[in-house]
C-alpha cells in the first residue's frame, strides 16, 4: 500500500505546533548532549537537502505486497489519516522535532493476536531518491501478537532520510524488530526507534548501520511492566570517512524485567563510530537484569571509536553488567591462522566476520541467513563464501 | 638431501638479537629435540621457521627440501610442508574449528594439486584422528581454541598436525599442561605421524616425554644458539644436572 498525502488531523497539528516551538525546524550542533559525536549543524547548508524529496513506502505482510486495510492478523493505515494517535513527544530531539513537524509518509499499524505461534514478518520498504524525506510510523502490538518487523532504507546519494518508527507493546507482545540502512555512500540517515512494554511484553532488535555518509539512530525503550525483556543488538560497518551514531537509553520502571544492549562498531579507513548508551533504573523497584556492552574494532589506525556506556541506577536490587572495548585486529590470531594455511586477506576478514556475525542474532531461520549473508557480501564481496563457510 | 636445513639463523625482534647464529639439519625420518632454559630462544626459533613478521632476520638461512623459505609468506611455508604446533595456541572467537580445519587442510591439498574434501568426508577423518588422540569430539564443533582448557588446546594443536599432514612438524612444548593420560595420547598421535619421509622437531623441558617420543637427537639451546647436540642420554643427562654448563651469564641461575 502506498500512502499517500492527506489531510491532516488535529491531534498532529498539535503536536506539530511544539515541535516547531521547540525546534524552529533546526538542526543540531554537537553543543547539544545528545548530538555530541554528530554535528548536524552542516545540514543547514547541505544543498541537496533543499531538493524536493521524491520516496517511496511499501509494505509487506509475509513477503506479500499489502493492499488493502486489513491482512491477516494485521491492519494498517495511513498515519496522517488516523483520527487520533498518541505519538513521542518532540522535546525527545531536534530529529524527532523535524520529524514530526515534516513528516508525510508513515503508517500507523496494529498487530492483532496471531493466529499460530509462528513469528510473522512485517516488512516495511523505504526508499529515497533525492532530497529529505521523512517517515513515521506508530506501531501498536496486541496481546498475542508475534512479529518481526523488518524495516529496510534504500537511499541514493542526494538524499537524507529520517524516520522514526514508535512501537506500542501490550501486555505479553513479542516483537523483534530488524533497521536494516543500506543507503548509498553520499546519502544520510537520520532517526531512530522508541518503544514502550507493557508487562510481560518482550522486545528485541537488531539495529544495522552500513551505508550512507552519516547515519545517526536514536532508541529510547521504556520497560513499564514487570517480567518485561527488551534486548537490543546493535551493528555498524563503516569505513572511508563515514560517520555512525547509536544513542541508546533502555528505562526500566517495574520490577523483574531485563534488558541487554550489545552494540559492535566496525570502522576502517578514516571512519568514526559512535555509541552512547544508557541503561537507567528507577528507584523502587527490583529484580532487574541489564547488560551492556560495546565492542569497537578499529581496522585501520586512522579509524576512530567513541564509547560512552552509562548507567543511573536508583535502587539496590539490580545485577548489572557493563563495559566497552576498543580493540584492533589480533595480529597473534591472524598469525596463527596463517601458520595454517589461510591466507593473509581471509584471516583478517574473518576477524571482521566473526565480530560482525556475533550481533546478528534473529528468531527466524530464513531472515537469519538472508540478512548474514547480504551484510557479509557487502563487506567482503566474493570472499564472503569462504567466510560463511568457516564462521 | 636434508628436508630441513637451517644455516647459521641469526634473528632479532625490536633490534634485539634473540637468535645468535643456530645450525640445524633434519633429514628425513629423523626425530629431533632442543631443550633449553626459558627465554633462551626456542620459541623464536619456532616462529621464525614459521614466517612471524615481526622477527628480523639478519643473517642466515633456512631451507626446506634445499629451497630457501625466507621469501614466503607464513601461509606459504604451511602449504609447502611447515608446521609448528605452538607453545600458547591462539583462540580466534567466531571462526569454526571444523570449518576453519577444513578450510586449512583443503589450502594445503589445492597447494599440491588434491581434491578438496567436503564436509562429510573431512568430519569422518577428523572424527578418527580425534579419536586416535583422546580428543573430545565435542571440540571441533566449537570456536577455534576459545575457551579451551590447556590440554585441549595442545590435542587441537596434535590434531591438525595430523589432518594437515606436513613434511616437518615444530612441536613447541606441546607436552606442557597435559595429564598423564593425555601426554602418553599425543605422543602416541605424533608417533604414527613419524615416518619415513616426515621429520619432527620436539622442543620439550621435560625428559617424560622423550621417553614415549625417542628422539634421534638431542640438542641443547641456550642464549639463542644450539649449545650441544647428542643422542637421547643427552636428555637424561639434562634432567639430572639441569642447564648451568651451557648458560653464559647465569641469568637464570638462582643458586
Ligand atoms: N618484542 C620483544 N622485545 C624484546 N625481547 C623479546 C621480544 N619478544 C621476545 N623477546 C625475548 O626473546 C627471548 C626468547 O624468547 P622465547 O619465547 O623464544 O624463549 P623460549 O626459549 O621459548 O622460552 P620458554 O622456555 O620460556 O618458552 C626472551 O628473553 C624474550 O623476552
Ligand atoms: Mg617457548
Amino acid at each position: 500500500m502506498i500512502a499517500e498525502k492527506p489531510s491532516t488531523g488535529s491531534w498532529l497539528k498539535a503536536k506539530r505546533e511544539l515541535a516547531y516551538l521547540l525546534s524552529h525546524n533546526t538542526y543540531p550542533t554537537n553543543k547539544d548532549e545528545d548530538f555530541r559525536y554528530t554535528d548536524l549543524s552542516f545540514l543547514h547548508d547541505e544543498k541537496f537537502i533543499k531538493l524536493t524529496s521524491k520516496a517511496s513506502l511499501q509494505a509487506f505482510w509475509n513477503e506479500q505486497e499489502i493492499k488493502s486495510k486489513s491482512i491477516d492478523s494485521c491492519t494498517i493505515s495511513n498515519l496522517l489519516e488516523t483520527d487520533s494517535a498518541e505519538i513521542i513527544e518532540s522535546n525527545r530531539d531536534f530529529v524527532v522535532s523535524r520529524n514530526t513537524l515534516n513528516f508525510e509518509l508513515g503508517y500507523h499499524i496494529r498487530l492483532n493476536k496471531n493466529n499460530n505461534e509462528d513469528w510473522q514478518v512485517l516488512k516495511l520498504k523505504h526508499s529515497s531518491e533525492q532530497g529529505e524525506t521523512f517517515f513515521r510510523h506508530l506501531i501498536e502490538a496486541e496481546t498475542g501478537s508475534k512479529v518481526i518487523v523488518v524495516e529496510e532504507f534504500q537511499a541514493e546519494n542526494q538524499a537524507l532520510i529520517n524516520s522514526i518508527t514508535e512501537f506500542k507493546l501490550s501486555q505479553g507482545a513479542q516483537i523483534f524488530y530488524i533497521r536494516r540502512q543500506e543507503q548509498k555512500p553520499e546519502s544520510i540517515h537520520l532517526g531512530g526507534v522508541f518503544a514502550t512494554l507493557a508487562e510481560n511484553a518482550d522486545f528485541g532488535s537488531v539495529l544495522l548501520q552500513s551505508g550512507g555518509k552519516l547515519s545517526r539512530i536514536t532508541g529510547e525503550f521504556s520497560i513499564d511492566g514487570k517480567q518485561a525483556n527488551c534486548s537490543l543488538k546493535g551493528l555498524a560497518t563503516m569505513d572511508k570517512t563515514r560517520h555512525s551514531d547509536f544513542t541508546v537509553s533502555v528505562r526500566h520502571m517495574a520490577s523483574n524485567t531485563t534488558s541487554s544492549q550489545t552494540f559492535h562498531n566496525l570502522a576502517d579507513d578514516n571512519s568514526s563510530v559512535a555509541f552512547t548508551g544508557l541503561v537507567h533504573v528507577c528507584e523502587g523497584i527490583s529484580g532487574i537484569e541489564a547488560d551492556q556492552m560495546n565492542r569497537s574494532l578499529l581496522a585501520s589506525h586512522d579509524a576512530i571509536a567513541y564509547s560512552r556506556p552509562q548507567l543511573d541506577i536508583l535502587s539496590d536490587d539490580v545485577k548489572c553488567s557493563h563495559g566497552s572495548t576498543t580493540g584492533r585486529p589480533d595480529d597473534d590470531a591472524i598469525f596463527y591462522m596463517r601458520s595454517r594455511g589461510i591466507t593473509e586477506k581471509i584471516a583478517r576478514e574473518l576477524q571482521k566476520a566473526a565480530f560482525i556475525k556475533a550481533v546478528i542474532q534473529i528468531p527466524h531461520a530464513g531472515l537469519q541467513k538472508e540478512i548474514t549473508d547480504s551484510i557479509l557480501h557487502d563487506n567482503f564481496q566474493k570472499d564472503a563464501e569462504i567466510l560463511l563457510e568457516m564462521l | 638431501m636434508a628436508l630441513l636445513e637451517i644455516k647459521n639463523l641469526h634473528a632479532s625482534i625490536d633490534s634485539k638479537e634473540i637468535l645468535k647464529g643456530v645450525n640445524l639439519t633434519i633429514q628425513p625420518g629423523e626425530v629431533h629435540a632442543i631443550m633449553g632454559p626459558n627465554g633462551s630462544g626456542k620459541s623464536t626459533l619456532s616462529a621464525v621457521i614459521a614466517g612471524r613478521e615481526d622477527y628480523e632476520v639478519t643473517d642466515g638461512d633456512i631451507l626446506l627440501n634445499g629451497k630457501s623459505i625466507l621469501d614466503l609468506a607464513p601461509e606459504m611455508r604451511a602449504r609447502e610442508g611447515i608446521f609448528i604446533g605452538f607453545q600458547y595456541p591462539v583462540a580466534v572467537p567466531g571462526v569454526n574449528n571444523m570449518q576453519f580445519l577444513r578450510t586449512a587442510l583443503n589450502a594445503v591439498r589445492k597447494h599440491h594439486g588434491e581434491t578438496e574434501l567436503n564436509a562429510a568426508d573431512f568430519l569422518k577423518l577428523a572424527r578418527s584422528e580425534m579419536a586416535g588422540i583422546g580428543m573430545n569430539a565435542d571440540l571441533i564443533k566449537r570456536s577455534l581454541n576459545d575457551g579451551f582448557s590447556g590440554g585441549e588446546k595442545k590435542k587441537n594443536e596434535i590434531l591438525q598436525m595430523s589432518l594437515l599432514s606436513p613434511k616437518v612438524a615444530i612441536l613447541d612444548e606441546t607436552d606442557s599442561g597435559l595429564d598423564i593420560d593425555a601426554l602418553k595420547s599425543v605422543a602416541e598421535g605424533v608417533n604414527r605421524f613419524r615416518s619415513p619421509e616426515k621429520g619432527i622437531l620436539l622442543v620439550t623441558h621435560y625428559q617424560r616425554l622423550l621417553s614415549y617420543i625417542v628422539p634421534d637427537f638431542v640438542h641443547v639451546f641456550a642464549d639463542g644458539q644450539i649449545q650441544k647436540s647428542g643422542g637421547k642420554e643427552l636428555a637424561e643427562h639434562l634432567e639430572k644436572f639441569g642447564y648451568d654448563d651451557f648458560k653464559k651469564d647465569g641469568a637464570e641461575n638462582v643458586a
